[in-house]
């Protein structure tokens, strides 16, 4: 009885959510006078802005290679009032040192959730052209995007971020750039843990992506 | 003319008792009358009356006739009067050139400053000087202040036992009548006496004061004197209300519950400030009939003074009013004729408590970290805050939060201690070694942090959730975000579920891994970077539009926390606190809390 109740709950609540109906206005370019995630609107990147991240992309140097993968998906949003719905990149990696692999996220690209947080790599967050813009290089904007590494149990690591945009090198050949630093860590010191709040030592205390700023290759 | 006005008063006084309905103002308050006699009275009243025609020119003396110089619209003064609620500053000024003003001034200053709290001996005395209830009307005038005396014991419910207000009174805004009157809780709750404010006289007494100018050494003096005559015998050392239940009369008027939708009733904690604030009732007591009460000495068939303890002690004609009259013993408020009593708690919303103290007692540090805005890294403090001596104050040391550099500049807050109360830090104008711009109001990580201070523990076993607070000083000034009132240990854990979790040890921290925490990360940043690079908006625009963004995209989220700020004025910090929320509109309002 209770299964019964929970399918007819999520079909009602699947139906009731592809019932919406959404405004659509440009990811970037919206009206001022609407937020960004405002419930009933579809921030939909109308332009292509993102699509010059798609693809496959590979970084090697030393005994380090990694490979990225980006695909843009559209997501619903969830607030109080209803929901809104939003194109963002999706991402994952796999990180190879000494040709053993220490991580591999890309596969759930493919997958399907429910929460953008659920991906291990997820954003869209543009920084607009701005006099003082970080690194900036023309054209002077970036990509902001969330990232995390799979069995981490370390609060320092968590809700970290990386900054990425798409360049044309000396040979016109599309290269990304990605640039992870410390600045990711918001302040936190991964070795510190609170014991007397609770807090246990962590077992992870380093990341499988080093700080650094990466120039990765376009495979396809 | 004294008998027609005695008989005017019986007339008023009958058809007073006769109709015995509610009477509702233009206010529409809901009235109680209550009688302490039944209709039988009336006639006695009346029969006293024609005695006491017969014997008026040989037994009723001068001071007799002041019994009766009540305006015969007492009644009515009291129904038609308002209380607000002022600080001692606004007060005094409102009076400044009054007897009152006078009165006051002599009272509470020494060496010309206002006394906060003092200490007598082995009797510390705190007077709330910030939360003082004043209800006036045309030819009626009551000041109550919120008193603590030593250490607060507690009832059952976990209230001060014992409550304490000392009250100037008067009926020409000259003459006014001083006591420090005495609620007992031990054996009932201040939410019961809300719902029956009746129950007034069997619960109040008063510490008889003394002829000393100094309010604070008034109340050390008279209070250790009166603990003085406590005995086995006679357990009970300070002079009930009680003993006049059976010739007072009782004009209740009830209180108001807050604005908001829960309709907290006073005492019950409540996010509303300012007139939105829940009322208590108030009681106009008569005493005129107690001229014949037994307690006075007098009988049926004539008054006249009696001894202790109903003797009559002020002088008719005060010869220095600006002194005021100490209220010695009971007779006193018999010779008054009536009193006025609003039972005032102090201000119980927490966060107005924190505010208060974040401002007298960490001013210094606020102006520290709006002086070193030009530096690119984040700087900040933690803070606990107690109740000590009544006053809710900063418990030193503060503790100071680890200096970020300028690799990485943000300052860790869960570093800070988790019997805390809250951390203040700054958001320079510019952040890390690439100068990029910071955001000047919270950040997501700022609004997790809140919830680590939260906690009760071994250290702060009494810590109560809308004490937790997480402050930013920037460029437009400094800023506080604070859980509601209404929050408890009991509530909090299903109030917010969807932005905490709960560790082993059973502390609850704000958890990143929610997903609502992503959206609001991706929201305020997306908002924050289009109103810091517009160039269409001034300065001031964008202060409103930040503090705009993050009030919309915490509604939206469904996290509940109040919003605060306090203007740099010119790098003082001098001025008050203003709530900052949304309006029907849309737009954002500003509440001065005072």
């Amino acid at each position: 009885m209770k299964k019964i109740f929970l399918l007819l709950f999520t079909a009602l609540f699947t139906f009731t959510t592809q019932a919406q109906s959404y405004t659509t206005v440009d990811r970037y370019d919206y009206p001022d006078d609407i937020r960004y995630g405002e419930t009933g609107y579809y921030f939909k990147d109308t332009q292509g802005y993102l699509d010059q991240y798609l693809g496959n992309w590979q970084y090697e140097s030393g005994n380090l290679k990694i490979q990225m993968r980006f695909v843009k998906k559209t997501m619903i949003r969830y607030n109080v009032s209803g929901t809104s719905k939003t194109d963002l990149l999706v991402g994952g990696m796999i990180i190879r040192k000494n040709n053993v692999t220490v991580m591999s996220t890309i596969a759930s690209v493919n997958q399907t959730k429910d929460y953008m947080s659920e991906y291990f790599i997820f954003g869209g967050t543009r920084f607009n052209n701005y006099s003082d813009c970080y690194n900036c290089t023309v054209p002077e904007q970036r990509v902001v995007m969330n990232y995390r590494e799979p069995d981490n149990d370390n609060r320092a690591f968590k809700d970290l971020f990386f900054r990425i945009h798409v360049y044309m090198n000396a040979q016109n050949e599309p290269r990304l750039r990605l640039e992870f630093t410390q600045e990711a860590l918001q302040g936190r010191d991964p070795n510190w843990y609170d014991a007397e709040f609770g807090d246990t030592a962590p077992t992870k205390t380093t990341l499988h992506l080093p700080f650094g700023t990466y120039d990765f290759e376009k495979i396809d | 003319m004294h008998v027609k006005k005695l008989t005017t008063y019986l007339v008023q006084n009958f058809l007073f008792v006769s109709n015995n309905t509610a009477v509702f103002d233009s206010r529409k308050k809901k009235l109680l009358i209550l009688k302490q006699k039944n209709m039988l009275k009336v006639k006695r009243v009346a029969m006293k009356l024609l005695g006491m025609c017969l014997l008026l020119s040989s037994v009723i003396s001068c001071q007799q006739d002041d019994v009766y110089h009540q305006s015969d619209n007492s009644v009515s003064e009291f129904t038609e009067g308002k209380t607000s609620v002022m600080n001692q500053n606004e007060l005094m000024n409102r009076y400044s050139g009054d007897n009152l003003g006078g009165l006051l001034k002599n009272s509470f200053e020494q060496e010309k400053s206002i006394q906060k709290t003092m200490s007598s001996g082995s009797t510390p005395v705190y007077i709330d000087l910030d939360h003082i209830q004043v209800f006036e009307s045309p030819n009626m005038h009551a000041i109550t202040y919120h008193v603590v005396i030593g250490d607060i014991d507690k009832n059952i419910n976990g209230e001060p036992q014992t409550r304490y207000n000392l009250v100037y009174y008067s009926k020409d805004y000259i003459n006014y009548y001083v006591t420090l009157l005495r609620y007992d809780f031990s054996t009932t709750s201040l939410e019961r006496f809300i719902q029956n404010p009746s129950d007034i006289m069997s619960m109040l007494s008063f510490v008889p004061l003394n002829d000393i100018e100094n309010i604070y050494d008034n109340i050390a003096y008279s209070y250790s004197e009166g603990l003085r005559s406590t005995t086995e015998i006679n357990p009970i050392s300070f002079p009930q209300f009680i003993d006049l239940s059976d010739c007072a009369e009782l004009v209740v008027e009830e209180g108001t519950p807050c604005a908001g939708r829960a309709k907290h009733e006073y005492g019950e904690s409540c996010s509303k400030i300012g007139s939105e604030r829940a009322t208590p009732s108030s009681t106009y007591m008569d005493f005129s009939d107690c001229f014949d009460s037994p307690i006075f000495g007098g009988g049926g068939s004539g008054g006249g003074g009696g001894s202790f303890p109903g003797t009559p002690t002020p002088d008719p004609e005060p010869i220095n009013p600006i002194k005021g009259n100490p209220i010695k013993k009971i007779g006193d408020f018999v010779y008054v004729g009536d009193f006025f009593a609003q039972i005032n708690i102090g201000n119980n919303n927490q966060n107005v408590k924190t505010l208060k103290a974040i401002k007298r007692d960490i001013k210094a540090d606020l102006q520290d970290f709006n002086s070193n805005l030009n530096l690119a890294i984040e700087i900040g403090k933690g803070y606990q805050f107690k109740t000590i001596n009544g006053v809710y104050s900063l418990s030193l040391p503060s503790f100071n939060l680890q200096n970020p550099s300028l690799q990485k500049p943000k300052i860790d807050m869960t570093k800070a201690r988790a019997y805390l109360c809250g951390v203040f830090h700054t958001h320079p104008i510019k952040l890390g070694s690439q100068n990029h711009k910071h955001a000047p109001l919270f950040s997501p990580a700022d609004l997790r942090a809140i919830f680590r201070f939260t906690n009760a523990s071994s250290i702060v076993s009494d810590r109560k959730p809308s004490e937790a607070f997480i402050g930013v000083v920037n460029k437009y000034g400094a800023y506080v975000v604070m859980l509601p009132n209404d929050v408890t240990q009991d509530n909090i854990a299903t109030k917010y579920e969807d932005f905490i979790s709960t560790n082993n040890n059973g502390r609850i921290f704000g958890d990143e891994d929610k997903k609502v925490w992503k959206e609001i990360e991706a929201d305020l940043n997306d908002k924050y970077r289009k109103i810091d690079n517009s160039s269409t908006l001034d300065e001031n625009e964008k202060k409103v539009e930040h503090e705009k963004t993050l009030l919309e995209v915490m509604r939206d989220k469904g996290l509940e926390l109040n919003l605060y700020f306090l203007a740099k004025d010119e790098g003082e910090f001098d001025g008050s606190w203003q709530k900052v929320s949304l309006n029907t509109y849309g737009g954002v309002q500003y509440t001065t809390i005072n």
